[in-house]
Protein backbone atom coordinates (compact mmCIF):
# COMPACT_ATOMS: atom_id res chain seq x y z
CA UNK A 1 0.00 0.00 0.00
CA UNK A 2 0.86 3.35 -1.09
CA UNK A 3 -0.15 6.91 0.18
CA UNK A 4 -0.48 9.56 -2.35
CA UNK A 5 1.88 12.20 -1.18
CA UNK A 6 0.32 15.01 -3.39
CA UNK A 7 -2.17 15.50 0.02
CA UNK A 8 0.75 16.24 2.37
CA UNK A 9 1.95 19.59 0.28
CA UNK A 10 0.69 23.27 0.41
CA UNK A 11 -1.52 23.47 -2.57
CA UNK A 12 -0.68 23.88 -6.23
CA UNK A 13 -1.80 27.08 -8.34
CA UNK A 14 -3.71 24.87 -10.83
CA UNK A 15 -5.16 23.14 -7.61
CA UNK A 16 -6.65 26.36 -6.19
CA UNK A 17 -7.78 28.13 -9.52
CA UNK A 18 -9.74 24.88 -10.26
CA UNK A 19 -11.56 25.24 -7.18
CA UNK A 20 -11.87 28.81 -7.75
CA UNK A 21 -13.01 28.64 -11.44
CA UNK A 22 -10.06 30.77 -12.30
CA UNK A 23 -7.28 30.42 -15.11
CA UNK A 24 -3.93 29.79 -12.92
CA UNK A 25 -2.81 32.58 -14.47
CA UNK A 26 -5.42 34.91 -13.02
CA UNK A 27 -4.21 33.64 -9.35
CA UNK A 28 -0.61 34.21 -10.75
CA UNK A 29 -1.51 37.59 -11.80
CA UNK A 30 -3.83 38.51 -8.35
CA UNK A 31 -0.85 37.69 -6.18
CA UNK A 32 2.02 38.88 -8.26
CA UNK A 33 -0.11 42.29 -8.01
CA UNK A 34 0.79 42.58 -4.43
CA UNK A 35 4.21 40.21 -4.45
CA UNK A 36 2.79 37.68 -2.46
CA UNK A 37 2.87 34.91 -4.75
CA UNK A 38 5.37 32.57 -2.57
CA UNK A 39 8.19 31.73 -4.06
CA UNK A 40 7.89 27.92 -4.03
CA UNK A 41 4.75 28.46 -5.89
CA UNK A 42 2.68 26.44 -3.24
CA UNK A 43 -0.61 28.19 -1.69
CA UNK A 44 -1.10 28.43 1.60
CA UNK A 45 -4.61 29.36 3.28
CA UNK A 46 -3.44 32.48 3.88
CA UNK A 47 -2.82 32.61 -0.26
CA UNK A 48 -6.35 31.92 -0.92
CA UNK A 49 -8.09 33.98 1.22
CA UNK A 50 -5.45 36.87 -0.29
CA UNK A 51 -6.48 35.76 -3.89
CA UNK A 52 -10.56 35.90 -2.72
CA UNK A 53 -9.75 39.73 -1.62
CA UNK A 54 -7.63 40.54 -4.56
CA UNK A 55 -9.71 39.63 -6.69
CA UNK A 56 -12.95 40.59 -5.70
CA UNK A 57 -14.31 36.88 -6.32
CA UNK A 58 -18.15 35.81 -5.12
CA UNK A 59 -19.71 32.72 -5.09
CA UNK A 60 -23.41 33.81 -5.91
CA UNK A 61 -24.26 30.18 -6.46
CA UNK A 62 -24.04 26.83 -4.67
CA UNK A 63 -25.34 23.42 -6.07
CA UNK A 64 -28.11 23.09 -3.49
CA UNK A 65 -29.47 26.61 -4.29
CA UNK A 66 -28.85 25.86 -7.64
CA UNK A 67 -30.60 22.24 -7.60
CA UNK A 68 -34.64 23.16 -7.29
CA UNK A 69 -34.41 25.54 -10.25
CA UNK A 70 -35.86 25.43 -13.33
CA UNK A 71 -34.12 27.15 -16.19
CA UNK A 72 -36.95 30.55 -16.07
CA UNK A 73 -36.15 30.46 -12.07
CA UNK A 74 -32.32 30.54 -12.59
CA UNK A 75 -32.45 33.67 -15.23
CA UNK A 76 -34.96 35.68 -12.46
CA UNK A 77 -32.90 34.62 -9.55
CA UNK A 78 -30.22 35.60 -11.76
CA UNK A 79 -31.74 39.38 -12.05
CA UNK A 80 -32.38 39.66 -8.62
CA UNK A 81 -28.75 38.33 -7.16
CA UNK A 82 -27.59 41.45 -10.11
CA UNK A 83 -29.90 43.89 -7.71
CA UNK A 84 -29.17 42.65 -4.61
CA UNK A 85 -25.29 42.65 -5.03
CA UNK A 86 -26.17 46.06 -6.62
CA UNK A 87 -24.06 45.62 -9.56
CA UNK A 88 -25.70 48.93 -11.67
CA UNK A 89 -23.59 50.93 -13.58
CA UNK A 90 -21.02 52.64 -12.14
CA UNK A 91 -20.19 49.46 -10.38
CA UNK A 92 -18.62 46.46 -12.06
CA UNK A 93 -18.04 43.08 -11.47
CA UNK A 94 -16.57 40.00 -12.54
CA UNK A 95 -18.07 37.94 -15.46
CA UNK A 96 -16.86 35.01 -13.64
CA UNK A 97 -18.55 35.90 -10.36
CA UNK A 98 -22.25 35.02 -12.31
CA UNK A 99 -21.06 31.67 -13.26
CA UNK A 100 -19.27 30.56 -10.07
CA UNK A 101 -20.58 27.45 -8.30
CA UNK A 102 -23.12 26.73 -11.79
CA UNK A 103 -22.50 23.08 -13.32
CA UNK A 104 -22.44 23.31 -17.05
CA UNK A 105 -26.02 23.17 -18.24
CA UNK A 106 -27.05 26.19 -15.25
CA UNK A 107 -23.81 28.52 -16.59
CA UNK A 108 -25.29 27.73 -20.36
CA UNK A 109 -28.71 29.63 -19.22
CA UNK A 110 -27.29 32.20 -17.31
CA UNK A 111 -24.83 33.11 -20.11
CA UNK A 112 -27.58 32.96 -22.32
CA UNK A 113 -29.61 35.70 -20.47
CA UNK A 114 -26.16 37.31 -20.24
CA UNK A 115 -25.57 37.59 -23.50
CA UNK A 116 -29.12 38.66 -24.31
CA UNK A 117 -29.16 41.65 -21.96
CA UNK A 118 -25.77 42.78 -23.52
CA UNK A 119 -27.00 42.86 -26.71
CA UNK A 120 -30.15 44.71 -25.51
CA UNK A 121 -28.41 47.41 -23.78
CA UNK A 122 -29.77 46.54 -20.35
CA UNK A 123 -26.19 45.01 -19.51
CA UNK A 124 -22.76 46.41 -20.19
CA UNK A 125 -19.64 44.75 -21.30
CA UNK A 126 -16.17 46.01 -20.81
CA UNK A 127 -12.63 44.31 -20.93
CA UNK A 128 -9.76 44.93 -17.60
CA UNK A 129 -6.94 43.39 -16.23
CA UNK A 130 -9.56 41.49 -14.16
CA UNK A 131 -10.89 40.10 -17.49
CA UNK A 132 -14.45 40.68 -18.72
CA UNK A 133 -16.59 42.64 -16.47
CA UNK A 134 -20.30 43.59 -16.51
CA UNK A 135 -22.63 46.04 -14.62
CA UNK A 136 -26.50 46.54 -15.22
CA UNK A 137 -27.31 50.23 -16.85
CA UNK A 138 -29.44 51.84 -14.82
CA UNK A 139 -32.17 52.53 -17.30
CA UNK A 140 -32.50 48.41 -17.17
CA UNK A 141 -33.20 48.19 -13.34
CA UNK A 142 -36.85 48.29 -13.53
CA UNK A 143 -36.73 45.96 -15.91
CA UNK A 144 -35.20 43.46 -14.31
CA UNK A 145 -37.06 44.02 -11.01
CA UNK A 146 -39.99 43.41 -12.81
CA UNK A 147 -38.49 40.16 -14.10
CA UNK A 148 -37.01 38.77 -10.54
CA UNK A 149 -39.90 40.22 -8.46
CA UNK A 150 -43.03 39.17 -11.08
CA UNK A 151 -41.63 37.34 -14.18
CA UNK A 152 -42.85 40.08 -15.81
CA UNK A 153 -41.50 43.06 -17.81
CA UNK A 154 -39.37 43.57 -20.79
CA UNK A 155 -37.65 40.21 -20.37
CA UNK A 156 -40.03 37.45 -19.93
CA UNK A 157 -39.41 36.38 -23.37
CA UNK A 158 -35.58 35.02 -21.93
CA UNK A 159 -38.18 32.95 -19.60
CA UNK A 160 -40.05 31.35 -22.48
CA UNK A 161 -37.33 30.58 -24.63
CA UNK A 162 -35.27 29.39 -21.46
CA UNK A 163 -38.23 27.27 -20.77
CA UNK A 164 -37.89 25.42 -23.67
CA UNK B 1 38.03 106.17 -97.94
CA UNK B 2 40.68 108.06 -99.30
CA UNK B 3 40.48 109.57 -102.84
CA UNK B 4 43.35 108.54 -105.67
CA UNK B 5 45.39 110.94 -107.54
CA UNK B 6 43.01 112.77 -109.92
CA UNK B 7 39.80 111.20 -108.07
CA UNK B 8 37.68 114.38 -106.40
CA UNK B 9 37.94 114.31 -103.18
CA UNK B 10 34.81 111.85 -101.67
CA UNK B 11 32.31 114.05 -99.49
CA UNK B 12 33.27 114.44 -95.95
CA UNK B 13 30.09 112.24 -94.94
CA UNK B 14 31.14 109.34 -96.51
CA UNK B 15 34.89 109.60 -95.39
CA UNK B 16 33.05 109.92 -92.04
CA UNK B 17 31.45 106.96 -92.16
CA UNK B 18 34.07 104.92 -93.64
CA UNK B 19 36.13 105.92 -90.48
CA UNK B 20 33.63 104.79 -88.41
CA UNK B 21 33.09 101.83 -89.93
CA UNK B 22 36.97 101.20 -89.68
CA UNK B 23 37.05 101.99 -86.18
CA UNK B 24 34.16 99.78 -85.02
CA UNK B 25 35.29 96.64 -87.55
CA UNK B 26 38.89 97.49 -85.48
CA UNK B 27 37.50 97.09 -81.76
CA UNK B 28 34.80 94.94 -82.55
CA UNK B 29 37.45 92.57 -83.86
CA UNK B 30 38.31 91.09 -80.19
CA UNK B 31 34.96 91.04 -78.72
CA UNK B 32 34.04 89.13 -81.96
CA UNK B 33 37.07 86.76 -81.48
CA UNK B 34 35.63 86.55 -77.92
CA UNK B 35 32.25 85.99 -78.43
CA UNK B 36 33.55 82.61 -80.88
CA UNK B 37 35.50 81.71 -78.28
CA UNK B 38 32.87 82.21 -75.24
CA UNK B 39 30.33 79.80 -78.17
CA UNK B 40 32.76 77.28 -78.65
CA UNK B 41 33.48 77.07 -74.90
CA UNK B 42 29.36 76.82 -74.24
CA UNK B 43 29.18 74.03 -76.83
CA UNK B 44 32.50 71.89 -75.20
CA UNK B 45 30.23 72.84 -71.28
CA UNK B 46 27.11 71.56 -73.08
CA UNK B 47 28.92 68.38 -74.21
CA UNK B 48 30.47 67.65 -70.81
CA UNK B 49 26.77 68.60 -69.16
CA UNK B 50 25.26 66.36 -71.46
CA UNK B 51 27.74 63.65 -70.80
CA UNK B 52 27.50 64.40 -67.15
CA UNK B 53 23.87 64.41 -66.81
CA UNK B 54 24.05 60.35 -68.71
CA UNK B 55 26.68 59.74 -66.69
CA UNK B 56 24.36 60.89 -63.49
CA UNK B 57 21.52 58.90 -65.13
CA UNK B 58 23.69 55.71 -65.72
CA UNK B 59 24.55 55.96 -61.91
CA UNK B 60 21.44 56.90 -60.71
CA UNK B 61 20.18 53.45 -62.50
CA UNK B 62 23.52 51.57 -60.83
CA UNK B 63 22.17 53.82 -57.21
CA UNK B 64 18.54 52.02 -57.44
CA UNK B 65 20.05 48.52 -58.80
CA UNK B 66 22.43 48.60 -55.43
CA UNK B 67 19.63 49.82 -53.46
CA UNK B 68 16.90 47.12 -54.46
CA UNK B 69 19.61 44.76 -54.00
CA UNK B 70 20.32 46.38 -49.94
CA UNK B 71 16.73 46.04 -49.29
CA UNK B 72 16.52 42.44 -50.93
CA UNK B 73 19.41 41.69 -48.24
CA UNK B 74 17.62 43.57 -45.24
CA UNK B 75 14.70 41.84 -45.71
CA UNK B 76 16.53 38.17 -46.37
CA UNK B 77 18.23 39.30 -43.59
CA UNK B 78 15.00 39.58 -41.42
CA UNK B 79 13.60 36.51 -42.71
CA UNK B 80 16.64 34.70 -41.64
CA UNK B 81 16.16 36.63 -38.04
CA UNK B 82 12.90 35.49 -37.76
CA UNK B 83 13.35 32.04 -38.72
CA UNK B 84 16.28 31.65 -36.66
CA UNK B 85 14.20 33.35 -33.73
CA UNK B 86 11.32 30.76 -34.37
CA UNK B 87 13.90 27.86 -34.49
CA UNK B 88 15.43 28.63 -31.42
CA UNK B 89 12.07 29.07 -29.80
CA UNK B 90 10.97 25.81 -30.67
CA UNK B 91 14.70 24.36 -29.65
CA UNK B 92 14.10 26.31 -25.80
CA UNK B 93 10.46 24.47 -25.94
CA UNK B 94 11.96 20.82 -26.70
CA UNK B 95 14.68 21.52 -24.11
CA UNK B 96 12.39 22.29 -21.60
CA UNK B 97 9.60 19.66 -22.29
CA UNK B 98 12.17 17.35 -22.33
CA UNK B 99 13.58 17.89 -19.23
CA UNK B 100 9.91 18.92 -17.81
CA UNK B 101 9.47 14.79 -18.51
CA UNK B 102 12.68 13.91 -16.71
CA UNK B 103 11.53 16.02 -13.15
CA UNK B 104 8.39 15.15 -13.46
CA UNK B 105 9.58 11.19 -13.41
CA UNK B 106 11.88 11.99 -10.67
CA UNK B 107 9.61 13.41 -8.83
CA UNK B 108 6.92 10.56 -9.00
CA UNK B 109 9.95 8.42 -8.01
CA UNK B 110 10.37 10.16 -5.35
CA UNK B 111 6.66 10.45 -3.87
CA UNK B 112 6.27 6.62 -4.51
CA UNK B 113 9.12 6.06 -2.03
CA UNK B 114 7.91 8.75 -0.24
CA UNK B 115 4.40 6.88 -0.06
CA UNK B 116 5.78 3.79 0.64
CA UNK B 117 7.64 5.07 3.84
CA UNK B 118 4.14 6.68 4.89
CA UNK B 119 2.07 3.54 4.44
CA UNK B 120 4.02 2.06 7.58
CA UNK B 121 1.98 1.01 9.73
CA UNK B 122 3.34 3.26 12.90
CA UNK B 123 2.34 6.13 10.88
CA UNK B 124 -1.00 4.78 9.79
CA UNK B 125 -3.42 6.85 13.02
CA UNK B 126 -1.42 9.93 11.89
CA UNK B 127 -1.61 9.74 8.16
CA UNK B 128 -5.47 8.63 8.47
CA UNK B 129 -5.85 11.74 10.69
CA UNK B 130 -4.39 14.16 7.92
CA UNK B 131 -6.08 12.49 5.44
CA UNK B 132 -9.84 12.65 7.34
CA UNK B 133 -8.63 16.31 8.17
CA UNK B 134 -7.80 17.11 4.50
CA UNK B 135 -11.41 15.40 3.45
CA UNK B 136 -12.96 17.71 5.75
CA UNK B 137 -11.43 20.48 4.43
CA UNK B 138 -11.95 19.59 0.69
CA UNK B 139 -13.69 22.24 -0.64
CA UNK B 140 -13.20 24.98 1.87
CA UNK B 141 -10.48 26.45 -0.29
CA UNK B 142 -10.95 30.40 -0.22
CA UNK B 143 -12.58 30.25 3.10
CA UNK B 144 -9.42 30.53 5.15
CA UNK B 145 -9.50 26.67 6.18
CA UNK B 146 -6.25 26.31 7.87
CA UNK B 147 -4.10 23.65 6.20
CA UNK B 148 -4.52 20.07 7.15
CA UNK B 149 -1.82 19.53 9.91
CA UNK B 150 -3.18 22.17 11.51
CA UNK B 151 -6.34 20.35 12.78
CA UNK B 152 -4.18 17.15 14.22
CA UNK B 153 -2.67 16.77 17.61
CA UNK B 154 0.24 17.57 18.30
CA UNK B 155 1.91 14.15 18.31
CA UNK B 156 0.48 13.22 14.98
CA UNK B 157 1.65 16.09 13.27
CA UNK B 158 5.31 15.51 14.76
CA UNK B 159 5.35 12.39 13.44
CA UNK B 160 4.19 13.47 9.85
CA UNK B 161 6.44 16.24 9.98
CA UNK B 162 9.67 14.81 8.69
CA UNK B 163 7.27 13.69 6.16
CA UNK B 164 5.34 16.92 5.25
CA UNK B 165 8.79 18.48 4.95
CA UNK B 166 10.05 15.54 2.87
CA UNK B 167 7.20 16.19 0.12
CA UNK B 168 8.24 19.61 -0.22
CA UNK B 169 11.72 19.56 -0.34
CA UNK B 170 13.29 21.24 -3.19
CA UNK B 171 13.27 18.76 -6.67
CA UNK B 172 16.23 16.45 -6.94
CA UNK B 173 18.92 17.22 -9.46
CA UNK B 174 18.60 15.76 -13.27
CA UNK B 175 22.18 15.93 -13.20
CA UNK B 176 21.91 17.07 -16.83
CA UNK B 177 24.53 19.89 -18.20
CA UNK B 178 23.54 23.28 -17.83
CA UNK B 179 21.45 24.70 -20.88
CA UNK B 180 20.03 27.91 -21.26
CA UNK B 181 16.94 29.16 -22.79
CA UNK B 182 16.01 32.67 -23.81
CA UNK B 183 12.92 35.13 -22.67
CA UNK B 184 12.10 37.11 -25.75
CA UNK B 185 11.02 40.67 -24.91
CA UNK B 186 10.53 43.50 -27.61
CA UNK B 187 8.47 46.90 -27.04
CA UNK B 188 6.55 49.08 -29.53
CA UNK B 189 8.05 51.61 -30.53
CA UNK B 190 11.47 49.94 -29.75
CA UNK B 191 13.29 53.61 -28.73
CA UNK B 192 11.44 55.52 -26.09
CA UNK B 193 8.14 55.27 -24.35
CA UNK B 194 6.36 51.77 -25.58
CA UNK B 195 2.63 51.87 -26.64
CA UNK B 196 3.23 47.99 -26.67
CA UNK B 197 4.85 45.23 -24.88
CA UNK B 198 5.58 41.76 -26.22
CA UNK B 199 7.36 39.09 -24.16
CA UNK B 200 7.71 35.56 -25.59
CA UNK B 201 8.01 32.64 -23.13
CA UNK B 202 10.42 29.36 -23.73
CA UNK B 203 7.44 27.06 -23.11
CA UNK B 204 4.60 25.91 -24.88
CA UNK B 205 1.45 27.99 -25.98
CA UNK B 206 -0.40 24.56 -24.19
CA UNK B 207 1.08 25.40 -20.79
CA UNK B 208 -1.65 28.53 -21.16
CA UNK B 209 -4.50 26.97 -23.86
CA UNK B 210 -4.33 24.04 -21.41
CA UNK B 211 -3.45 24.73 -18.26
CA UNK B 212 -6.36 22.57 -16.29
CA UNK B 213 -5.35 19.63 -18.33
CA UNK B 214 -1.67 19.48 -18.31
CA UNK B 215 0.77 18.24 -15.36
CA UNK B 216 1.89 21.46 -13.45
CA UNK B 217 5.54 20.69 -14.72
CA UNK B 218 8.84 22.60 -15.29
CA UNK B 219 7.07 24.68 -18.13
CA UNK B 220 4.27 25.66 -16.26
CA UNK B 221 5.93 26.84 -13.30
CA UNK B 222 8.77 29.17 -15.24
CA UNK B 223 5.59 30.38 -17.30
CA UNK B 224 4.20 30.84 -13.99
CA UNK B 225 7.68 33.46 -12.65
CA UNK B 226 8.00 34.97 -16.50
CA UNK B 227 3.91 35.99 -16.16
CA UNK B 228 4.07 37.28 -12.19
CA UNK B 229 7.12 39.44 -12.94
CA UNK B 230 5.24 41.23 -16.07
CA UNK B 231 2.46 41.42 -13.95
CA UNK B 232 4.54 42.68 -10.56
CA UNK B 233 6.02 45.42 -12.97
CA UNK B 234 2.91 46.50 -15.03
CA UNK B 235 2.26 47.58 -11.70
CA UNK B 236 5.40 49.40 -10.77
CA UNK B 237 5.07 51.45 -13.50
CA UNK B 238 1.85 52.43 -13.32
CA UNK B 239 0.51 49.99 -15.75
CA UNK B 240 -1.31 47.63 -13.28
CA UNK B 241 -4.77 47.75 -15.08
CA UNK B 242 -3.36 47.13 -18.65
CA UNK B 243 -4.72 44.43 -19.76
CA UNK B 244 -2.76 41.04 -20.52
CA UNK B 245 -3.27 38.94 -23.47
CA UNK B 246 -1.71 35.57 -24.23
CA UNK B 247 -1.24 34.34 -27.36
CA UNK B 248 0.06 31.73 -29.35
CA UNK B 249 3.51 32.87 -31.31
CA UNK B 250 5.04 30.30 -33.36
CA UNK B 251 3.75 27.25 -31.03
CA UNK B 252 5.14 29.50 -27.38
CA UNK B 253 3.39 31.49 -25.43
CA UNK B 254 3.32 35.01 -25.60
CA UNK B 255 1.89 37.68 -23.01
CA UNK B 256 0.92 41.03 -25.48
CA UNK B 257 0.43 44.22 -23.06
CA UNK B 258 -1.04 47.37 -24.90
CA UNK B 259 -0.02 50.35 -22.98
CA UNK B 260 -0.86 53.19 -25.02
CA UNK B 261 -3.75 54.08 -22.03
CA UNK B 262 -0.90 54.25 -19.60
CA UNK B 263 1.70 56.60 -18.91
CA UNK B 264 4.71 53.49 -18.69
CA UNK B 265 8.16 55.13 -18.19
CA UNK B 266 10.50 54.33 -21.14
CA UNK B 267 13.12 52.40 -19.22
CA UNK B 268 10.60 49.55 -19.51
CA UNK B 269 12.80 47.24 -21.45
CA UNK B 270 15.46 47.75 -18.71
CA UNK B 271 13.16 47.21 -15.87
CA UNK B 272 11.79 44.20 -17.31
CA UNK B 273 14.88 42.25 -18.02
CA UNK B 274 16.29 42.67 -15.06
CA UNK B 275 12.60 41.93 -13.41
CA UNK B 276 12.64 38.22 -16.06
CA UNK B 277 16.24 37.82 -14.10
CA UNK B 278 15.00 38.30 -10.73
CA UNK B 279 11.79 36.09 -10.95
CA UNK B 280 13.84 33.04 -11.84
CA UNK B 281 16.13 33.53 -9.88
CA UNK B 282 17.03 30.63 -6.96
CA UNK B 283 13.87 28.93 -8.37
CA UNK B 284 14.12 25.03 -7.34
CA UNK B 285 13.01 23.46 -10.14
CA UNK B 286 15.28 25.42 -12.73
CA UNK B 287 18.24 24.53 -10.64
CA UNK B 288 17.40 20.87 -10.25
CA UNK B 289 16.86 20.95 -14.08
CA UNK B 290 20.13 22.82 -14.75
CA UNK B 291 18.11 25.47 -16.61
CA UNK B 292 19.24 28.93 -16.66
CA UNK B 293 17.16 31.66 -17.89
CA UNK B 294 18.45 34.41 -20.02
CA UNK B 295 16.27 38.00 -20.82
CA UNK B 296 16.50 39.15 -25.04
CA UNK B 297 15.46 41.93 -26.03
CA UNK B 298 14.61 41.94 -30.13
CA UNK B 299 13.20 44.48 -32.21
CA UNK B 300 9.15 43.90 -32.43
CA UNK B 301 9.49 43.27 -36.64
CA UNK B 302 11.59 40.20 -35.93
CA UNK B 303 9.05 38.45 -33.68
CA UNK B 304 5.97 39.92 -35.87
CA UNK B 305 5.12 39.53 -39.68
CA UNK B 306 4.42 43.00 -40.89
CA UNK B 307 0.44 43.68 -40.13
CA UNK B 308 0.40 40.38 -37.83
Amino acid sequence: MSIDVSVLRPWSIVGVAGALELHPFEVVRLLAKDGSLPRDLRLRPQDVVRIVELGGLEVWWSPQSVATLTSPSLVRALARELLVREVVEPIWTRADNLFRGLDAGSEGVVRRAVNVWIRSGAMGSRMSARGLELSVRAAAVADLRALAEAGSGAYTGLLEETDE
Amino acid sequence: MSSGPGEPAAPAIVVLLDRLAEWQAHEGEPIEAALGAIEDEERSARRRLEDAQRQAAALASLRREQEELRHQLEMESLRRRRDGVRDALAVDRSLLEARAGELLELLAARDRELGLLLAAPALAPAVSGYLDATDRLAGARGTGAPAPEDLLPPEDRALLEPYLRAAIAPPPSLGAPPAGVGVVISTDPPQGRPEALLVVLPVPWSVYAGATSRPEDLCTLLAYRLVAAVHALLGEVGAAEAVVRFADLHGSLALQVWLGDTQVVPDLRDRLLEGVAGSVEGAPELNAAGIEVYAVWLTPDILMESGA
